[in-house]
């Protein structure tokens, strides 16, 4: 049953405007940022950068920080990351890590452990593979 | 523009802040909710959302957080019920970590729209949930006689809320693979008959007296089917279909018709 509207009722607080605007800004904003994806069809792969930003020493041995960033346009997860220490050609150690899920333009920080001192030795580091979520 | 009208207002936006963080919770604090946001097709989140609107002026009209009695409004309750809910799951999402630096702009705008669905029904709940007052007369549907579209609309609310918590977890897949056949349809048979149990409950509350006869036909069968499609639909957009035939369609759409059903029936009777 359809009640008789009071002139209380008629009455709405200039907040609920500026909330319901923003609202509705918001609203339309998300769906064209995701409707002009849409749009756009079949999104770039993905494609993780490794760099190493600085190394430590601990007790236990030597730790290279990474910022890994998927540069690419596609998530992606289980991605394997290798880095290498070698001195000219010779291979002395290797070391492994694995990032669960890097969404796309997004980043992770992580480190890879040594024995050896990395900064007496030429470190490189790249992701090997990944799977699609 | 009084004052009173302004008080009124913060009141119903403090009552949906709460309602949408209740009810967003156990889907903010998912794993999968984070990932899928950042992985899901674009089409699939504009799909979702465009969905969950006409649901929230729907729900606005049956029991918003404020008294509404005419469709504009409603659709201005339902906008600012989106605008509180994304407050929400950003504040919940930025004090556990989630949001923080090295995550892109396209990975929280997906989370943030993603949890908008949950936290903005959550948010219009809220007043007949939280709220003290009871004046629920005031809303231009009659709670008591709220005619048949209306409650099979409330059904699809209650399947689509209860459905959205559980389709991103992995268990549904796990589920669907342990069950037979023999189990499916015993599931189906069960959802169908618990519904009919909330079906009764309502009947027996009073609001629906003298509709039991044919209560079967006219609620509980076609509840399960609202709950079936809502639940695919859910499933669909959350990716659980891709790759996947037919047959496995189906039986995680029953899976997961199970709990949607029983929040399918219980909108009827907590709303």
């Amino acid at each position: 049953m359809t009640k008789a509207k009071g002139q209380q009722d008629d009455e709405v607080s200039r907040f609920e405007w500026i909330v319901a605007a923003l609202g509705a800004i918001g609203f339309i904003f998300i769906i064209g940022y995701f409707g002009r994806e849409a749009a756009r069809g079949d999104a770039p792969p993905p494609m993780v950068t490794v760099r190493v930003d600085s190394i430590t020493a601990s007790a236990g041995g030597f730790t290279a920080h990474f910022e890994a960033r998927n540069t690419g346009g596609s998530p992606a997860s289980a991605i394997q990351l290798h880095a290498e220490l070698r001195d000219d050609q010779r291979l002395i150690e290797a070391s492994q890590v694995r990032i669960d899920y890097l969404a796309a333009g997004s980043m992770s920080r992580g480190g890879f452990f040594f024995s050896h001192d990395p900064r007496a030795a030429t470190l490189s580091a790249r992701a090997t593979g990944f799977l699609e979520p | 523009m009084s004052a009173e009208a302004d008080r009124k207002f913060f009141i119903g936006a403090g009552r949906a802040l709460g309602g949408a963080t209740i009810f967003a919770l156990p889907m903010l604090m998912t794993k999968e909710m984070w990932e899928l946001g950042g992985h899901l097709d674009p089409h699939r989140i504009v799909v979702l959302l465009l969905a969950t609107l006409p649901m929230l002026v729907f729900l606005s009209a049956y029991s918003g957080f404020e008294e509404t009695a005419q469709l504009f409004h409603d659709v201005v309750d339902a906008f600012v019920a989106i605008a509180l809910a994304a407050i929400a799951a950003a504040v919940v999402l930025a004090l556990i970590a989630v949001f923080r630096p090295g995550v892109s702009q396209r990975e929280w705008l997906g989370m943030l729209a993603l949890q908008i669905v949950p936290a903005s029904i959550g948010a219009l709940l809220a007043q007949s949930q939280l709220g003290a007052d009871g004046e629920k007369g005031n809303t231009e549907i009659d709670h008591d006689d709220p005619g048949y579209l209306a409650e099979l609309g409330l059904m699809a609310a209650g399947a689509l809320f209860l459905g959205f918590n559980i389709a991103p977890t992995e268990e549904v897949l796990l589920i669907a693979t342990k069950m037979t056949d023999v189990h499916m349809l015993l599931l189906v048979l069960v959802s169908v008959l618990v519904m009919h149990g909330f079906v009764f409950a309502v009947e027996f509350r009073g609001h629906h007296a003298g509709k039991a006869s044919g209560a079967l036909l006219r609620f509980s069968v076609p509840g399960y089917c609202i709950a079936f499609i809502v639940s695919a639909f859910v499933l669909w957009s959350f990716g659980r279909f891709d790759g996947a035939s037919v047959d496995e369609w189906m039986r995680l759409s029953a899976v997961l018709a199970f709990p949607s059903a029983i929040g399918a029936a219980a909108a009827r009777l907590v709303l």
